[in-house]
């Protein structure tokens, strides 16, 4: 993951990506903390996602189905 | 008013805790998160706590308010059978909820049988209608009726010699 942008996550294209980095959330591994913060949940993850850069339904699934494999695989 | 911005991140935690809402620690960037579920919870734990209330309340000022907010409350009630009465009459509806008795209305106010019960449960969901269950014991009890009367043609009669 490194020093990814938040536009590298599935799901974050350039207009959510741009509304996340306005609220601090720059990086990939910042939403990577977030979503491990959350404890890894689903439905608080979407929640947050809609919430902090109104992703629909579709954008807050592919997001978390890619944090979750990362999670899955790495740590 | 309880202002939850002003609270700190253990009492919101607790809060949290306290209306079963899972959550992970409460921190800076979690914190709106958890502030906005827990408002959603408490208002809807204030609009059925005062509906229940209601309940036990059968007085002439409430009878509008209940007619006003009863499309909000029975929302997980079967909606069918809700929906047949919003075209009903509203002058019939005050009457119910006049009275002191809603027992005895119930045979009485025969084209509203279902409101005084539903006003008289608790506001649960039900995975079984109350009608189903009626039905399944009328049936259960019928069988075992049907199943008595057989083993009592059975038996020989007994004379008292």
């Amino acid at each position: 993951m490194g020093e990814k942008s938040v536009m590298a996550l599935a799901g974050i294209g350039e207009v959510l990506g741009k509304r996340l980095e306005e609220k601090g959330f720059d990086k990939a591994y910042v939403v990577l903390g977030q979503f491990l913060v959350l404890r890894k949940d689903e439905e608080l993850f979407r929640e947050w996602l809609k919430d902090t850069c109104g992703a629909n339904t579709k954008q807050q699934g592919d997001c978390y189905s890619c944090l979750r494999e990362w999670c899955d695989s790495f740590l | 008013m309880t202002m939850l911005s002003s609270k700190s991140n253990e009492e919101i935690k607790r809060m949290l805790d306290d209306y079963g809402i899972k959550h992970g620690p409460v921190v800076d960037s979690t914190r709106a998160l958890y502030e906005k579920k827990l408002r959603e919870a408490m208002s809807k734990h204030r609009r059925t706590q005062v509906q229940s209330d209601r309940t036990y309340y059968r007085e002439e000022e409430d009878v509008t308010y209940v007619q006003h907010h009863r499309p909000q409350l029975y929302d997980d009630v079967s909606n069918r059978t809700w929906s047949d009465y919003r075209g009903m009459d509203y002058t019939d509806e005050p009457a119910i909820y006049r009275t002191q008795a809603p027992y005895q209305n119930m045979s009485q106010a025969r084209n509203l049988p279902p409101e005084p019960h539903i006003q008289k449960t608790p506001e649960k969901t039900r995975l079984v209608p109350v009608w189903l269950q009626i039905l399944v014991f009328l049936i259960v009890s019928g069988l075992l009726y049907l199943v008595y009367i057989n083993m009592e043609s059975a038996e020989p009669e007994k004379r008292l010699t």
